[in-house]
């Protein structure tokens, strides 16, 4: 009886013991708990859904996270303050994938090469797409990215209005034209040929780069940096362009990106010009009346343009460790499958599921775009004043206050100065 | 000459005529509150539905799921304590280049005033500078610094012009009963310029709600003013313009300067003009 | 005793002058030393270099600052010239007393409450292409509307409606304070010598109420010429760049393109033009 007492106790002090060791292992959570990270990241719905999930983050490791979402536009001047400051306010930040070689140069990015392979069963770095290896990754051969927010040009059309033209999806721009023309003298204005941007902001000269490729050219050569806009390439580019003016909604000039959205969205153009995460605006029905009317293909001349942000963290963030595990959390396949709904994902085993594929067709395009060699934005230090300018003359021509010939040679020697102004292009 | 023009017709034109005024003033805030309440498919049609059901969800989404009002608290907070620096220190230099023999004085006060004339792009890099070493960044008295910086030359001029306006003899007189030079400050001609003051704070008031640059950059989610969480309802991408939103922020915002306006409206006009004309 | 006294005046002036040399002072010698170098983000500070006058002679030949310059000056004077003669139209109206008067000032005032970001997107909405409340309005009257925003030309104008909405209010009760506040005894004269209404204003209001005009004018022309927030939240800068104003290529010379040194210098000419021009207007107050 005794015995059996004795047992008894030692039972139920052996169950508190593993209890409370149970205890102290969940609070043993992170070497770096207790410290507090500050993330910026453009205010986007990715964004916002991962600052949601980040509680579970510091349910787990104890690691206290702020995150400030920052309009997409003004947030440039705050993190080029941060920065220039060598101010220690974010430890994470996230950028154009254009400016990588800019912040890296500056010293501002944190090498992460060591800790990626020393991490790498966790980072899993080959499961990310080739093709962002060079743009939102790596620098000189260098780790300093992750792809947070990637996405890519498409366009956007109307499937009921196709049916009922008998039009299949074009394959290049030449089609495109016709399709968009004949739909244009059927139905304008209910609804025009097609949306695009049109308005002097930089996703016009994104727009234009993405003809440009169509046509067998660029801004400028990739090695040499000489400029290729002022060619018989770069003209059929502008061409085209002006063609889409003729088929466009009257305000288009005055369109950016959301405005074009919402042409399209309101029935007012057959096809848009766009991102692919566009899906989520057009099958939204507090915005879209074309919900379930419209599907999403590659743009029609291929290499479609590439697009999207990273996510690195500062060389001057105090708790570079801590920054790091977030980094890690926020970009790994268990995260990037929650995230599905919200934007298009870096990961190849996510994008080869059929699956995934068949119920995000915006995943679908981006990866076709992935593996057919997409047109990559510029990523010289003067990236933004090569957009604003080429953009103003494009809106120019746009607007007929200049000729195509001479805006086309406008063009050419603007780029010239700032490319042998930035040390590219020697003279 | 005088006949051409009947007294009646001559006054229905005029009353015509400040109802054309005042439609012009009052449209677009009546308009803001229209889109406040119109879904954004209502909103973008053209022609515009007249007639269209409204909605409230764009207020709900704003005061009750958004952290606007804390954004909108902390813009009251920066502004009222940035009012109350601002009118201690000008006061105290206004009096100072009104009272007293300071050589050159007239220039130091044009000197101050065209301080107000410095453009925000040049010096924000500097001060962000400065706040990073400091650590005043995202703080409350790092921005009402600021804010007190950019409202100083303005009120100080401003102050001063009302200093000058008091009879010398007052002072005078308080001097011949021995009356230290503070006092004097204090009970004799500060009660003197309370319509300054008070125009005054409206003004600065009001600027410092508006303030959007220096808000932007200096501040973080801590001390984030209104103004700078009113941009955010105007990103570019695919969420496209959220057009209603926007419009409650905005009619939020304007609440409080109204009131001013409509309650001491005499004060301010008062205040301004005096300031003005001396 | 009497060294303190003599102090008096400078302890009262301390705390401003500390205030304007920490955070404006500083800064702008900060900013002029910038202006002659080569500064740009990113750059170490070993690399900055002194360049001498280059920035102000790149500045002379660019077109987009030129250009900016030429519309910022149109702005300024645009809308202070339109604001001025509907606030003194206004204040002349207003100057009678008639039943709802009070109530008519209180509504007329309202838009001064408004911030610049918050009416740029009504002004925005109403103006839009394609979607234009104001051409739906007009179209009722058989008049069809220009696309406001994106023709060159009418985007000007359309910042500058929407500047002279927000601001005429302010030449409103100015004015009209001011008017209330004038002698009677000029226009009893004048009207004994059979003077018509447009001579009494031409002869006897405008010129009494000179300097008050002319201070109203600089206020709202310093303003005027840094405006930022309007056109960014209208135009954009759009179309082309019929609305690039001043400030807008300062600030996308400085944080979009990255050449803090050369937007400093930009900066510091537009100091230089707003401080001549406050001189100017100030020498013309003071000598009526």
């Amino acid at each position: 009886m005794k015995k059996l007492q004795i047992g008894f106790i030692v039972m139920i002090m052996l169950c508190f013991v593993m209890i409370f060791s149970g205890w102290v292992l969940a609070q043993e959570k992170s070497k770096y708990a207790g410290q507090t990270i500050h993330v910026a990241m453009a205010w986007e719905p990715r964004e916002e859904a991962l600052k949601n999930l980040t509680k579970e983050f510091e349910e787990k490791t104890g690691i206290k996270v702020v995150v400030d979402l920052l309009g997409n536009v003004d947030m440039k001047p705050k993190m080029l303050s941060v920065l220039q400051a060598k101010s220690s306010e974010y430890d994470v930040v996230q950028f154009d994938y254009a400016l990588m070689p800019f912040c890296v140069d500056s010293g501002w990015l944190l090498d992460l090469t060591d800790w990626v392979n020393r991490d790498s069963k966790e980072v899993q770095p080959d499961d990310f797409h080739p093709a962002l290896y060079n743009t939102h990754i790596k620098y000189k051969d260098r780790w300093y990215g992750f792809p947070l927010h990637v996405n890519s040009g498409c366009l956007f059309y109307r499937t009921d209005i196709m049916k009922e033209m008998g039009f299949e999806p074009p394959k290049n721009w030449d089609e495109a034209m016709k399709d968009i023309k004949a739909i244009n003298e059927k139905y304008a204005p209910n609804p025009y040929g097609i949306s695009f941007m049109g308005a002097p902001d930089p996703l016009l000269a994104i727009e234009f780069q993405s003809l440009l490729t169509s046509q067998g050219v660029d801004y400028y050569d990739k090695k040499t940096f000489e400029p290729q806009v002022n060619t018989p390439g770069g003209e059929k580019a502008l061409n085209i362009l002006l063609e889409m003016k003729k088929y466009a909604p009257e305000g288009v000039t005055g369109y950016s990106l959301d405005q074009s959205y919402d042409a399209f969205a309101q029935g007012k153009a057959a096809m848009s010009f766009g991102f692919t995460h566009g899906v989520w605006f057009f099958a939204d029905p507090a915005k879209s009346k074309v919900v379930g009317k419209f599907d999403v293909m590659a743009l029609p001349g291929g290499h479609s343009i590439l697009g999207g942000w990273f996510v690195a963290i500062s060389q001057f963030s105090s708790n570079k460790e801590a920054a790091w595990e977030w980094v890690k959390w926020a970009t790994s396949e268990e995260m990037e499958r929650k995230l599905l709904g919200n934007m298009e994902c870096p990961r190849l085993s996510i994008l080869k599921d059929p699956e995934v594929q068949k119920k995000w067709p915006n995943n679908k395009v981006f990866f076709e775009t992935l593996e057919q060699s997409p047109t990559i934005m510029p990523q010289i230090k003067s990236i933004v004043e090569l957009w604003m300018k080429c953009a103003v003359t494009l809106n120019e021509v746009l607007n007929g206050s200049i000729e195509p010939k001479p805006a086309l040679e406008r063009m050419d020697q603007e780029f010239r100065e700032i490319l042998s102004r930035d040390g590219y292009l020697k003279q | 000459m005088k006949s051409f023009i009947s007294p009646y017709l001559k006054k229905g034109l005029l009353t015509f005529l400040i109802f054309v005024i005042l439609c012009f003033a009052l449209f677009p805030i009546l308009y803001t509150f229209v889109v406040s309440i119109k879904s954004r498919v209502d909103l973008l049609t053209f022609p515009p539905k007249l007639l269209f059901k409204p909605t409230i969800e764009f207020w709900v989404e704003v005061i009750k799921n958004s952290d606007f009002l804390f954004y909108y608290k902390n813009s009251l907070i920066i502004s009222s304590i940035s009012v109350v620096v601002v009118l201690v220190v000008s006061c105290l230099a206004g009096y100072s280049l009104s009272r007293f023999n300071i050589k050159r004085k007239e220039d130091i006060a044009f000197w101050i005033l065209s301080q107000s004339m410095t453009p925000a792009v040049a010096i924000i890099l500097p001060i962000y500078t400065l706040f990073s070493r400091w650590g005043f960044v995202d703080t409350y008295h790092g921005i009402i610094l600021v804010y007190s910086a950019f409202n100083i030359p303005f009120a100080v001029w401003f102050l001063r012009s009302f200093f000058n306006e008091i009879p010398l003899e007052l002072c005078e007189a308080a001097k011949v009963d021995g009356c230290s030079p503070l006092r004097a400050f204090w009970s004799i001609d500060l009660p003197l310029v309370k319509p300054g003051l008070i125009a005054c704070a409206i003004y600065t008031f009001v600027m410092c709600l508006n303030e959007f640059f220096f808000a932007f950059i200096l501040t973080g989610t801590r001390v984030k003013p209104a103004t700078v969480a009113v941009v955010s309802y105007l990103p570019t991408d695919v969420r496209g313009t959220m057009y209603g939103q926007s419009a409650v922020a905005g009619i939020l915002i304007m609440t409080i300067p109204m009131i001013f306006f409509l309650f001491l409206q005499k004060y301010f006009v008062s205040g301004l003009i005096r300031g003005a004309i001396k | 005793m009497i060294k303190k006294e003599k102090l008096l005046p400078y302890y009262f002036l301390a705390p401003a002058l500390g205030i304007l040399l920490v955070l404006v002072i500083y800064p702008l010698i900060f900013s002029l030393r910038l202006s002659f170098s080569n500064f740009s983000f990113g750059m170490a500070d070993s690399a900055i270099a002194f360049v001498g006058f280059k920035n102000f002679i790149r500045m002379f030949r660019d077109s987009y600052f030129l250009n900016g310059l030429r519309l910022t000056i149109l702005y300024m004077f645009g809308t202070s010239l339109i604001a001025f003669v509907i606030g003194l139209g206004v204040s002349l109206l207003l100057q009678k007393s008639f039943f709802g008067k009070k109530v008519i000032m209180n509504i007329l005032i309202l838009p001064l409450a408004t911030t610049p970001v918050v009416v740029g997107i009504v002004w925005r909405l109403l103006l839009m292409p394609d979607y234009s409340f104001v051409n739906y309005l007009l179209s009722l009257l058989g008049i069809r509307g220009p696309q406001w925003l994106i023709t060159p030309g009418w985007a000007l104008f359309s910042v500058m409606i929407a500047y002279v909405w927000e601001w005429s209010p302010f030449f409103i009760i100015m004015l009209s304070a001011g008017l209330a506040s004038l002698p009677q005894e000029p226009y009893e004269a004048a009207k004994i010598d059979g003077a018509t209404g447009w001579q009494t204003l031409r002869f006897i209001t405008l010129p009494l109420l000179k300097p008050l005009v002319f201070l109203v004018l600089i206020i709202r022309m310093m303003d005027a010429f840094r405006v930022f927030d309007l056109v960014y939240s209208m135009t954009k800068g759009g179309p082309g760049r019929s609305t690039q104003i001043l400030s807008y290529v300062v600030y996308y010379t400085g944080i979009g393109y990255l050449e803090l040194g050369y937007a400093s210098a930009m900066s510091y000419v537009m100091l230089v033009i707003l401080v001549l021009l406050s001189i100017f207007l100030l020498k013309f107050v003071r000598s009526t």
